[in-house]
């Protein structure tokens, strides 16, 4: 133990000696496994941490994969979604289940001190918080007797976040009313802290009885409509009971009301036959872990996450490597030091703890700084991930399992680069070395051999990095550069939800005339339209529909649809191909008009002018079409960037009836952001309650929509950049350490008439081989590892020769800038001085 | 003078050959040595004849290509390494031309060092430290680096660092080489007082005047031993 704590002693001070060694190490660790921490952090928030709650472990997911009829309301898999009808029947199996739970999140209108805001509440069963196991930390939480009669309880719950946030965590707002879409609602408690329910990614404000629906969702209430499908439904596994085992005994239940809902479609009309009705009643409830609640965010966003780790790694190998090289130069200036240990008696086993302890202290100090460094760059991360990536939650605190992991980095890290260098320092020959009588030792081809096989090693990694940051950036130009089919130019937008500050449909309407009137008349404003689903948000409304002398009626198909308002089109600049655009002369009462988009138009009217065909909402026995199609636009992107054109259709919004919100564009000669408090204070003056959300350019939405690949190529563009400044600094030590072995073999080459270009020919030919063994591992590991990842990648391939082309260019460009000052130095050398050189 | 009496080191037939680039040379051959507990023998000879190889072996930090080595009556041939370093840690102490402290360490520390690898207590190592570089005048200067001390003062150190472990033979390798006479000759009187009280010492010189400090002078020639002197010899 004291020969340790002299290790200790002795290792601090050999690092404070060499403060610039230590500098360099230090930092270049910091960097690596700072943002090892950051991204892990990210991803420990995202992919692995646990719910909050009781036993996690025995929660599972239900979903039921195959066709669903009816409304949908999902946020990416369809399967994961239920009717609330088929939900109690589901909850009603208690043979393997200690509860089942169904939730689904609603956009909320919360008016408190006088003050309306935008927030996200959570609408959920009685036995929601009893299920999970997840207690109060103020008043009580929801009960199942808050949840038996559909609007009769009033109550919620308000989250610990929105508790200390907007009440200064006062005790005092027990059984305080609140006006909540315009419903007068009494809080009775507030959920432990840190349950923020059970979504990665949303963090809802309000825990709402699921039975006050109607009063959340006026537009829509859907309790007791066997196939309006809208619920999340999770279960709390019995204890010893199985997945497989819940499964067998939930499909007994199952049938049967799978049998009920059909015979609720029917009664609507859609009546399912052969082929498609077995295909229904086949569905069966499949059971998938819960322990990380639903995982919808894990789902969209775990593979670009999982590829920054695995890049970030690679920083971290490169930075190892890069001590690695250092300390293998140290350790050949240290032969001398370790030949007289030895010849004294130290071990080999003493010697490499001595270097290993050095190694830790480097590596502790490194992973300290790189905690803060991490810390910071999760600081930035998160508020890009929260403000632009919509994924709510996700915070930079430092928790156990991020320090765990930081410790864990710091220590692979002492050992991956410590541990070689400190046996090939211990394993040195003594004699030979005390019989040196130089200050120093010099070291062998053996250890000049691998250190170049360590700067190839970076120069492969680099070539990784470097491959897969250029395929990331030349997937966000791509994307980038993609005809939206809309002009972002000039054009801003901001959203209201009438329908939360209780307005009914007529008078949506009317505000939304209105406001369109208004907006039209501010300085400046060029045009005005408007949307029920905002562009390029990953928004989606469809339905299915049934087209006028189709020669068979797909029952599948199902298109996505909007309502927008009279000039639509022409404020977001989409072209109209033919027939023409909505005007204020389709009203309600009007006939029922739609315009089609070319995908559409290909799709159905491959060989005819659809302009007059008609074609209804829905499908059934019963549909008559008796809409008339008016108009062809050119394809724009509704969803997403990343979208494909496909088959969608408009509706005049004065005939869509119930309007669930309302989203404004806004197109101005000037930079739209001026006229921003304009559009405030022009709907504040319609409606001084009603809160407008949203307020941003069309462009900054593009952005947000292309978050996720704007966040990736930024970061594997910065840390192919880090990786190919440490491959310089690499490549740059073991050129500088060869020069100066090499200067007696130099000078006597100049002495014997060797011109520059040849000395500098010399130096170069080092580093090319280096680069090319290099190159020649790292590339094909990059299209391998493309290849795995192509899904992430878009316009661009892994084959694309482009993309190793301009990463071999790179290398080779930083090779050179690293060989400049060694190659020059090496032609500078005096013959002279070198014959006398020892 | 000490009366020398049972065999500390023995070599019968040994050979040394260094094998580089395909070029056999012979560094030593057929060497046969004897050294009693409580000598002192000095190995001279010209530059390249193989002296400190020989010094090497006989302190274990090399081995022979033939022949055989007792030292304290054991055969050191077929030792382990970690035997070998256990062998010179206690029992071999050394003294190079060139000093080699550690630079980095205090005249204390270094002097410490044969006693932390060999395990012994930090009060043990600290009266044995202090008491060694007593011995060799050097207790003022414990918390000097060697860059702040004089070559002679350098190698009194060294000398200490030898002692500290109580060795059955301190190995000098030209303690002198790096010294001015003044320095040289205050060292090898070290040396002669630590043999008058005890201490087997083998000495490698390229000088005869300190070559004749010894009992006994080997002289190689090529690897050989072509010669062997005794003090009253020389002294004649």
């Amino acid at each position: 133990m004291h020969t340790l704590w002299q290790d200790l002693k002795y290792g601090l001070r050999m690092l404070l000696k060499n403060p610039g060694f230590t500098a360099i190490a230090v930092l270049t660790l910091a960097l690596g496994i700072g943002a090892n921490t950051a991204i892990f952090s990210l991803l420990n928030q995202v992919l692995l941490r646990r719910l909050p709650v009781r036993s996690p472990e025995r929660l599972v997911i239900l979903k039921s994969p195959g066709p669903k009829r009816g409304h949908v309301w999902s946020d990416g898999d369809d399967s994961e979604i239920f009717s609330y009808p088929v939900y109690k029947g589901i909850a009603k199996n208690t043979s393997v289940f200690d509860g089942a739970i169904a939730r689904y999140e609603f956009s909320a209108s919360i008016a408190t001190h006088g003050q309306t805001d935008r927030g996200s509440g959570e609408l959920v069963t009685g036995n929601y918080f009893e299920t999970l196991g997840v207690g109060p930390a103020l008043g009580r939480l929801l009960t199942p007797a808050d949840d038996d009669v559909q609007g009769a309880h009033p109550v919620l719950v308000l989250s610990h976040g929105y508790w200390t946030q907007h009440f200064g965590g006062d005790s005092g707002v027990l059984n305080q009313t609140i006006l909540v879409n315009d419903t007068v609602m009494t809080i009775v408690g507030v959920a432990q802290a840190g349950f923020t329910g059970v979504q990665v990614g949303q963090t809802p404000n309000i825990f709402v009885p699921m039975t006050m629906k109607g009063q959340m969702t006026p537009i829509r209430n859907g309790l007791d409509d066997w196939n309006d499908h809208f619920l999340a439904v999770l279960a709390r596994l019995k204890p010893g009971v199985s997945r497989e085992q819940a499964e067998a005994a939930m499909n007994v239940d199952y049938h049967p009301l799978l049998e009920q809902q059909l015979d609720h479609l029917g009664s609507t009309g859609d009546h399912l036959h052969g082929k498609d009705r077995d295909e229904f009643l086949s569905k069966k409830i499949v059971l998938y872990p819960g322990a990380q609640g639903r995982t919808t965010v894990q789902r969209d966003s775990g593979p670009a996450i999982w590829a920054l780790f695995a890049m970030v790694g690679l920083v971290l190998l490169i930075a190892c490597t890069n001590v690695a090289n250092l300390l293998l130069a140290r350790g050949a200036a240290r032969q001398r030091e370790f030949a007289i240990r030895s010849a004294l008696g130290a071990t080999k086993g003493l010697m490499i703890r001595q270097l290993m302890v050095e190694s830790f202290l480097c590596a502790v100090a490194g992973g300290g700084l790189g905690l803060l460094l991490g810390s910071w760059l999760m600081n930035i991360l998160t508020q890009a991930v929260v403000s632009e990536g919509g994924v709510q939650g996700i915070t930079s605190n430092v928790d156990a399992r991020v320090l765990g992991f930081a410790a864990a980095a710091t220590l692979a890290s002492a050992l991956v680069f410590g541990l070689i260098p400190a046996w090939r320092v211990a394993r040195g020959s003594v004699s030979q070395v005390l019989k040196d009588q130089g200050s120093t030792g010099s070291a062998g081809p053996g250890h000049v051999r691998f250190r170049k096989a360590l700067v190839a090693g970076q120069v492969a990694f680099t070539a990784l990095l470097l491959a897969g940051a250029t395929l990331f950036a030349q997937t966000l130009w791509n994307l980038r550069k993609q005809n939206l089919g809309l002009s972002t130019e000039n054009l801003i937008t901001f959203s209201i939800s009438p329908q939360l500050s209780g307005y009914d449909a007529p008078r949506t309407i009317a505000l939304v005339d209105q406001l369109r009137q208004r907006l039209a008349g501010l300085p400046g404003v060029s045009g005005v339209g408007s949307s029920q689903i905002p562009v390029l948000t990953g928004t989606d409304m469809g339905t299915n529909i049934t087209v006028e002398g189709a020669q068979s009626l797909d029952t599948d198909l199902h298109i996505n649809y909007d309502a927008v308002s009279p000039n639509y089109f022409s404020t977001m600049k989409v072209a109209l191909l033919s027939g023409r655009e909505f005007t204020d002369a389709d009203t309600a009462t009007s006939p029922k008009v739609t315009i089609i988009n070319e995908a559409m138009m290909k799709k159905f009217f491959p060989n005819r002018n659809p302009i007059g065909v008609h074609i209804a909402m829905g499908s059934g026995d019963d549909k008559k079409p008796d809409i008339e199609i008016v108009g062809v636009v050119k394809d724009a992107k509704e969803s997403h960037v990343r979208d494909n054109a496909r088959p969608y259709f408009y509706r005049p919004y004065a005939q869509f009836g119930k309007l669930f919100g309302m989203t404004f564009y806004v197109r101005t000669s000037q930079d739209p952001l001026l006229i921003a408090n304009d559009l405030r204070q022009t709907v504040g003056q319609q409606d001084a309650n009603l809160p407008i959300y949203e307020l941003k350019t069309v462009s900054r939405v593009v952005d947000e929509d292309l978050f996720a690949e704007r966040v990736i190529a930024g970061l594997s563009s910065s840390f192919g950049a880090l990786a190919a400044i440490l491959a310089a600094l690499g490549i740059y030590g073991v050129l500088a350490y060869l020069v100066v072995q090499r200067t007696r073999e130099i000078g006597i080459r100049l002495a014997l008439g060797a011109a520059s270009s040849h000395v500098r020919a010399l130096v170069f030919k080092e580093v090319g081989w280096m680069v090319l063994a290099g190159v020649a591992v790292g590339l094909p590991a990059a299209y391998a590892l493309a290849r795995l990842s192509e899904s992430l990648f878009y316009g661009v391939h892994a084959g694309d020769v482009t993309v190793y082309l301009i990463s071999l260019t790179v290398i080779v460009m930083i090779a050179a800038m690293a060989c400049y000052v060694p190659s020059r130095r090496a032609t500078r050398i005096d013959p002279i001085v070198a014959l006398r050189h020892e | 003078m000490v009366e020398t009496s049972s065999t500390l080191i023995k070599m019968e037939g040994v050979k040394k050959v260094f094998l580089t680039d395909e070029v056999e040379t012979h560094a030593l051959e057929e060497i046969h040595l004897e050294i009693k507990k409580g000598e002192y023998i000095s190995i001279a000879g010209p530059s390249g004849c193989g002296k400190s190889t020989l010094l090497s072996i006989l302190g274990l930090l090399d081995s022979p290509s033939d022949g055989n080595y007792s030292l304290n009556g054991q055969p050191v041939a077929k030792l382990t390494i970690s035997e070998r370093t256990r062998i010179r840690n206690r029992e071999i102490g050394f003294i190079f031309q060139a000093f080699n402290l550690i630079g980095d360490l205090t005249v204390y520390e270094n002097v410490e060092l044969p006693l932390t690898y060999r395990g012994t207590s930090a009060a043990e190592r600290k009266q044995k430290v202090q008491q060694s570089l007593e011995r060799v005048g050097m207790a003022h200067r414990l918390r000097h680096y060697p860059s702040q001390l004089s070559g002679g003062q350098q190698q009194r150190v060294a000398v200490a660092r030898a002692l500290v472990g109580d060795p059955l033979i301190l190995m000098a390798d030209e303690p002198t080489g790096n010294l001015d006479s003044k320095n040289g000759e205050a060292v090898m009187e070290l040396l002669r007082d630590l043999h008058r009280n005890g201490a087997t010492i083998c000495m490698v010189t390229h000088d005869q005047r300190y070559a004749n400090f010894a009992d006994r002078t080997i002289h190689l020639f090529d690897g050989r031993i072509v010669e062997e002197t005794r003090e009253a010899e020389v002294g004649a």
